[in-house]
């Protein structure tokens, strides 16, 4: 029994051995660092021009330690501090995606990055902010400048190779824990996102992701717009998502299992973009997902690009631009030498503070002086300065559906034509908080006549109620209306046409 | 020894974000520290019925208003249309936003700040063309204002008020006549230590031995 178990455990630990300490090409690391550099890059470049007002004591921070109580938790910068180690942080951005003096820039980054993020929770920290510090701290630990960089071109030249551009793909092999770890890491990000929707219930009936849907501080989402006019697909997109969240950290390690987790990833995530807005989460994502690349998957793509280029002789001109932008960066980075990457930091840097300073962001050396506050209309301050505690009774309604079929408790064939004779149901759809109300929903004749009353009281935490009516063959082929009143005023109105069939008329109420 | 490092930060690297997976899960210690949002993924968690934006304004000593948001040289909008202090749910950091702007412009003396929620119904989000096909009537936004945070010209907190969403659902509440009838009745009870804290003057009856405060009723409240 004993030797069974110490064979066990030994085989345990052998394979935890073996997922943790095989040596590849770190081709995955490098992958991941070229791309989530080169993305943030992007996205911290863009509030280059605000870091005096973002991060240093000459503007407003927004340190998201305050949101916990953690009052001065990291020291705050002076403004030209502030400015050189942004530029610094941009800087080893570059030169880690190029792969020069990586450990160093993965280091450099990792710790500026995440100070800065920090110092920022308006705008600059967010959950991809969050992802991105694990990814440089991991990066920082890898062998990620190995292959793919100007560091490996170098260390080739010193070698003495003469032609070193055709082996910067090819290295010695390292062990891969770091790599396990992001790999890791993801999955462990999607599991706790399960978490987070378990504690959501509104998530599983569609309603939070219809407000999302209809929610305007991200990026354009036309395409969620038009989705939200059918809640009844969120709830299959709810199951699916969550599913796949928590599946992932399990079945992303096999061959078949990697490629539907991935694939079921990159829908989700474009999906993410399409209908809520969203562009730098899912490329931080997608950015990540390189940390799966394996050397046969290289290989099998290098094979793949080869043919294409043969095919349609792209592969001339476009290696030719790759080999010249490559060896600018590479001769460069020869020539300047190992004390080289300091001096250009140092002297771009300095470049930085004073063009930032030229640049007066608060106008305060213009001939005028500081811009001058413009007072504002009166009639807007007073109608800001009301105190509203009372929600006009349309507004608790999101959209009045009446339909045949309901999905999941919601109306799904939205439509405006029915046979006599037909059950159909008129859902209220409901924007919280809306309080305790008596709704009511009333049948009309064109000539503006009630032909049938029902109302059930529906309590604050309903998000919707629906009725249910049976058009009788009473009801004479034409238009009606149903009317919508909420605590006795009417809400909404829609126009339906009653078309010949054969049934006798009963109202039901369900409840929801 | 490599090994050994490497096995090291395996095992504190992956018991961190497992800790931070059990945290969540259980709600324990979620928010106990800044560094918890490193190991915590509640991405898209909240959410609400209405759209807010929120607005500093600053009262000049002459009555006037001025608009502090955007700020003269333009501003930061990060993910879309909103802006910086529309991100402010907990209205923790406008405060300094608002005296940023002030020091970096001319203006007469200020007496007070606000900031100002403004809400609407997300309906009101809707585009156009859905909004023909989800209603027969017409589209007539309406915006609801609540005063957040009132500020000295220091950018001192005064006064904070909750948000507008949480107002109306605690007005709604509130308003039951049986939760009403059980809060006039009930009376307040605080205990207090230390006791010298409680002065004769700010009218509320000390017990001497245990530290126990109670606040007499205000009738109809």
């Amino acid at each position: 029994m004993d030797a069974t178990q110490s064979a066990s455990s030994q085989s345990i630990r052998q394979q935890l051995g073996q997922f943790f300490f095989r040596k590849e090409i770190p081709f995955g690391m490098a992958a991941v660092r070229i791309a989530i550099s080169f993305l943030m890059l992007i996205v911290m470049g863009r509030s280059w021009r605000f870091v005096r007002e973002l991060y240093s004591a000459d503007g407003a921070p927004a340190p998201l330690a305050d949101n916990y109580g953690y009052y001065h938790f990291l020291p705050t910068l002076p403004a030209t501090w502030a400015v050189a180690l942004y530029s610094l942080m941009l800087l080893l951005m570059f030169t880690l995606m190029i792969g020069w003096k990586t450990r160093i820039s993965a280091i450099g980054v990792f710790f500026l990055f995440t100070y800065f993020t920090l110092q920022d929770s308006l705008s600059t920290m967010t959950k991809y902010s969050a992802i991105s510090s694990h990814v440089f701290l991991l990066l920082s630990l890898s062998a990620c400048g190995e292959v793919w960089s100007v560091d490996r071109y170098l260390k080739l030249k010193r070698l003495g190779i003469a032609r070193p551009f055709s082996l910067l793909s090819r290295s010695a092999k390292f062990e891969i824990w770091p790599q396990r770890l992001l790999q890791l890491f993801i999955g462990i990000v999607y599991l706790g996102a399960a978490v987070t929707k378990m504690h959501t219930a509104p998530y599983f009936t569609g309603e939070q992701l219809r407000f999302w849907l209809l929610t305007n501080v991200n990026h354009a989402n036309p395409v969620g717009e038009a989705m939200s006019v059918f809640p009844a697909i969120f709830v299959v997109f709810a199951y699916i998502a969550i599913i796949w969240e928590i599946l992932f950290l399990f079945l992303v390690w096999n061959r078949v299992g990697r490629w539907v987790m991935l694939g079921l990833g990159i829908i989700f995530h474009a999906l993410t973009t399409i209908t809520l807005g969203l562009f730098v989460f899912p490329f931080v994502c997608f950015s990540v997902y390189l940390a799966y690349l394996t050397t046969e998957d290289v290989i099998w793509g290098r094979e793949r690009f080869a043919k294409l280029a043969r095919r349609f002789h792209f592969s001339g001109a476009m290696f030719r631009t790759w080999r010249l932008v490559s060896s600018v960066i590479t001769e460069s980075a020869l020539k300047l030498g190992p004390q080289g990457f300091a001096a250009v930091l140092l002297v771009l840097v300095c470049c930085a503070i004073v063009l930032e300073r030229s640049m007066d962001v608060y106008g305060e050396r213009s001939p005028d002086g500081p811009y001058e506050l413009q007072a504002m209309d009166d009639a807007v301050w007073q109608k800001m300065r009301v105190n509203d505690t009372v929600i006009r009774e349309e507004d608790k309604l999101l959209s009045m559906d009446i339909g045949e079929f309901a999905i999941a408790g919601l109306v799904t064939d939205v439509r405006k034509s029915f046979k006599q004779g037909t059950q159909l149901y008129i859902q209220a759809n409901l924007v919280p908080p809306h309080g305790d109300m008596y709704l009511e929903c009333n049948l009309y004749d064109s000539n503006g006549i009630c032909l049938q009353q029902t109302g059930r009281i529906v309590t604050r935490d309903q998000a919707r109620y629906t009725f249910s009516y049976y058009l009788s063959d009473s009801l004479v082929p034409g238009k009606y209306q149903f009317v919508l009143r909420s605590n006795a005023t009417e809400i909404a109105r829609k126009t339906i046409t009653v078309l010949p069939g054969k049934q006798e008329s009963k109202t039901v109420a369900l409840g929801d | 020894m490599k090994r050994s490092v490497a096995v090291a930060i395996i095992v504190g690297y992956l018991g961190v974000l497992g800790m931070g997976i059990v945290s969540h899960t259980l709600s324990f210690g979620n928010a106990s520290h800044p560094a918890m949002f490193y190991i915590i993924w509640d991405m898209f968690c909240g959410w609400s019925g209405y759209e807010s934006r929120q607005h500093l304004v600053a009262e000049g000593i002459s009555g006037n208003h001025y608009l502090l948001t955007p700020a003269p040289w333009g501003e930061f909008r990060p993910y879309g249309p909103a802006s910086r202090t529309d991100y402010d749910n907990y209205a923790v950091h406008s405060g300094r936003i608002a005296r940023n702007v002030l020091r970096h412009t001319k203006h007469e003396p200020i007496v007070r700040v606000y900031l100002i929620e403004e809400s609407w119904s997300k309906r009101y989000n809707m585009p156009d063309y859905i909004w023909k096909m989800q209603f027969e009537e017409e589209k007539k936004k309406n915006s609801y204002f609540n005063t957040r945070v009132v500020y000295n010209e220091q950018g001192q907190q005064l006064q904070w008020n909750d948000t507008f969403t949480s107002i109306v659902y605690n007005r709604d509440l509130m308003a039951d006549p049986r939760l009403a009838r059980y809060r006039r009745i009930a009376q307040p009870h605080f205990v207090v230590s230390p006791r010298q804290l409680i002065t004769p003057a700010s009218g509320v009856q000390s017990d001497e031995f245990d530290g126990v405060v109670t606040i007499p009723t205000v009738p109809g409240n």
